[in-house]
């Protein structure tokens, strides 16, 4: 009975995400048959979260189930119907050479379920988000309004983003209980919609697509953060769908991959809280490029969602009263005075970590090398560059004594978050813009 | 890869050629060492009864118990499902009071022993009272309706203390008025 409840749960999810997909394509891009079920695990999450977290501040139990359930199956209608109208697959005719990548990710995917199934949680993805989606799922599928003031020494981090708990939690409330073993299978999926993503074709044919899913597979940290229960990876994969899709629009003016773009941007912060870093930093660079080409409706659009989702979470936040764990002094010129001398230690602790082969292999000479050609596609240097330096220049206003096992604990999971669209710009290394 | 045998490349194209896949084996290379210092290899010695274990209801609470209180010399073998004991324990216990998770704080696995039996205990708060540390627990005012003792004996006389797991143990006393009592044990 639990295989059927799970298989309903997650049919419920891509068709949800199959709709949004569909909604926001509009016909005006076909995109691979893998590439669309990427998109529509990683929406169908994303609808689905909002749904119940939305939903949930009126409903709850069988009553916000059956809502958010009719959503997903509303927006299952629409995907058919457009699929059947407008959308065109891509007719795929796979060569050998294909055929055998395609042998080698199916091969390195079963490992990567293999090894979510055998490891067990990591520390945060089991007392921070795991924790969550129990007390969502005992709440009746709805986060309980107490726990965004409960004291964070028995609640932690209460201010933190929803994406993961709630897409936890909506297989437990169809399950019927918690169950970190069923849990274990949904994890890899999100490598499974990185494959999707990475392995779409925008210029044609062209083999080379395969080597950063292939690639993935031997970033050693990639095995464990994907399987590691942690809000990481997953926020590593709607990055990388936000990147390319904008990147892909600021070449080819397709609206159907700004409103990709745009709609990734607004879920970032919806995953984990630097995913907001993650946002500027997408805004910031689409609005550079299309204000010096006088596109001001297209940054509007571009901006819209991401802004309003921010500012709408932080009002929420502020609504509910969220108490926060304090981790960082105040951003002030004070702090940075006081704490500049901790730069240089940041430089070189930080840039340890980007040396480090055994969790990296060799990821990091790709930006370098895109760098050192001096004819690279800089926003794609800018999406990589901005959050490896943002993320290190937090650690001034870290609250942690030393400041330096902050750095320790953390900078090297921050840095997966750029990891997937490093991978994803390999092809491009030989052309003259990168990720084109 | 016809091109190369036709000679239609040049020089330059066949370094840059040469310098791609060196990259590409390095890079492979270099990933499958970094992989294998995780010992993920070591998972297949044993299997399935392990398999079988990754996959149940709890899956990740118990193997976080068994590790714990392995690495205390506790057998693994005998840390028999703690979650689904613990959590029927919990059951039979009144949801008006907090817990109070009594243990030595020196211990290096206590704190995410406390984060264990606090993730498991949700919705209930649990409080960490620390023995050796008395004045690092924040004062308990609040009714509390049990205790969870880890690395202590319950006291003699006392009826209610049931075991979830070696070394682990829950009591129900209402007549205990501060932590601290456990403490002396």
């Amino acid at each position: 009975m639990d295989y059927l409840l799970f298989a309903i749960a997650l049919l419920l999810i891509i068709s949800a995400g199959a709709g949004a997909t569909a909604l926001l394509l509009r016909g005006a891009y076909s995109p691979g048959a893998g590439e669309f079920l990427g998109l529509s695990f990683l929406l169908g999450t994303a609808v689905t979260s909002t749904g119940e977290f939305v939903l949930g501040l009126t409903l709850k139990g069988v009553v916000l189930k059956v809502a958010v359930s009719a959503i997903c199956v509303l927006l299952g209608l629409i995907a058919v119907t457009r699929l059947r109208q407008s959308i065109e697959f891509r007719k795929e005719h796979y060569t050998r050479l294909e055929w055998l990548c395609l042998a080698i990710l199916l091969i390195q995917s079963l490992i990567v379920f293999w090894v979510s199934l055998r490891l067990s949680f990591a520390y945060d993805g089991l007392f921070l988000w795991e924790a969550k989606a129990r007390l969502i799922f005992q709440a009746g599928g709805a986060m309980p309004s107490a726990f965004f003031r409960a004291d964070p020494a028995y609640l932690p981090h209460p201010n933190y983003p929803l994406l993961l708990p709630f897409t936890e939690s909506w297989f437990y409330v169809f399950l019927g209980r918690p169950h970190q073993g069923w849990l274990k299978l949904v994890l890899p999926l999100f490598y499974i919609s990185a494959i999707g993503l990475m392995l779409r074709k925008p210029q044609g044919r062209n083999n080379r697509v395969y080597l950063p899913a292939i690639l993935m597979f031997f970033v050693p940290v990639m095995m464990i953060r994907s399987t590691s229960g942690e809000a990481d990876f997953p926020l590593a994969v709607f990055y990388l769908a936000c990147g390319i899709y904008l990147l892909e629009f600021l070449t080819t003016q397709n609206y159907a991959l700004l409103r990709l773009a745009a709609t990734f941007a607004a879920i970032l912060p919806w995953v984990k809280r630097e995913g907001a870093i993650l946002t500027i930093v997408v805004l910031f660079t689409g609005v550079i490029v299309l204000a010096r080409e006088r596109r001001w409706r297209d940054a509007l659009l571009l901006c819209a969602p991401g802004v309003a989702w921010l500012l709408i979470w932080r009002l929420f936040l502020i609504v509910t009263g969220a108490r926060v764990h304090p981790e960082y002094f105040p951003i002030s010129f004070a702090t940075i005075s006081t704490n500049i001398y901790r730069v240089p230690v940041i430089a070189v602790e930080t840039s340890k970590d980007l040396l480090k082969w055994e969790k990296w292999s060799l990821l990091w000479l790709v930006p370098l090398r895109a760098f050192c050609s001096l004819n690279s596609y800089w926003p794609w240097l800018a999406l990589i560059a901005a959050p490896i330096i943002l993320y290190a220049g937090i650690y001034v206003f870290s609250a942690w004594d030393p400041f330096t096992g902050h750095i320790d604990s953390s900078y090297s999971r921050l840095l997966t978050h750029v990891a997937l669209l490093t991978l994803a710009g390999i092809p491009g290394l030989k052309q003259k813009s990168t990720l084109r | 890869m016809e091109r190369w045998f036709r000679g239609g490349l040049g020089a330059r194209q066949i370094s840059l050629h040469g310098l791609a896949a060196l990259f590409v084996a390095a890079f492979i290379g270099l990933g499958v060492a970094g992989i294998e210092r995780f010992h993920l290899h070591d998972l297949l010695r044993d299997e399935p009864q392990a398999a079988l274990h990754a996959i149940t209801r709890d899956a990740t609470n118990d193997e976080y118990f068994r590790a714990l209180l392995e690495a205390q010399g506790v057998p693994r073998s005998s840390v028999i499902r703690p979650t689904s004991k613990l959590r029927s324990i919990l059951s039979t216990i009144s949801e008006d009071g907090s817990l109070v998770f009594v243990a030595p704080r020196s211990r290096p696995e206590t704190d995410v022993l406390y984060q264990l039996v606090r993730t498991i205990s949700l919705p209930r708060k649990v409080i960490n009272g620390y023995c050796d540390a008395p004045a690092k627990t924040r004062p308990v005012t609040e009714p509390v309706s049990a205790y969870i003792l880890y690395a202590i004996n319950p006291p003699p006389n006392t009826q209610n203390a049931l075991s979830f797991a070696p070394e682990l143990s829950v009591i129900v006393t209402p007549e205990v008025r501060t932590w601290t009592t456990f403490c002396s044990q």
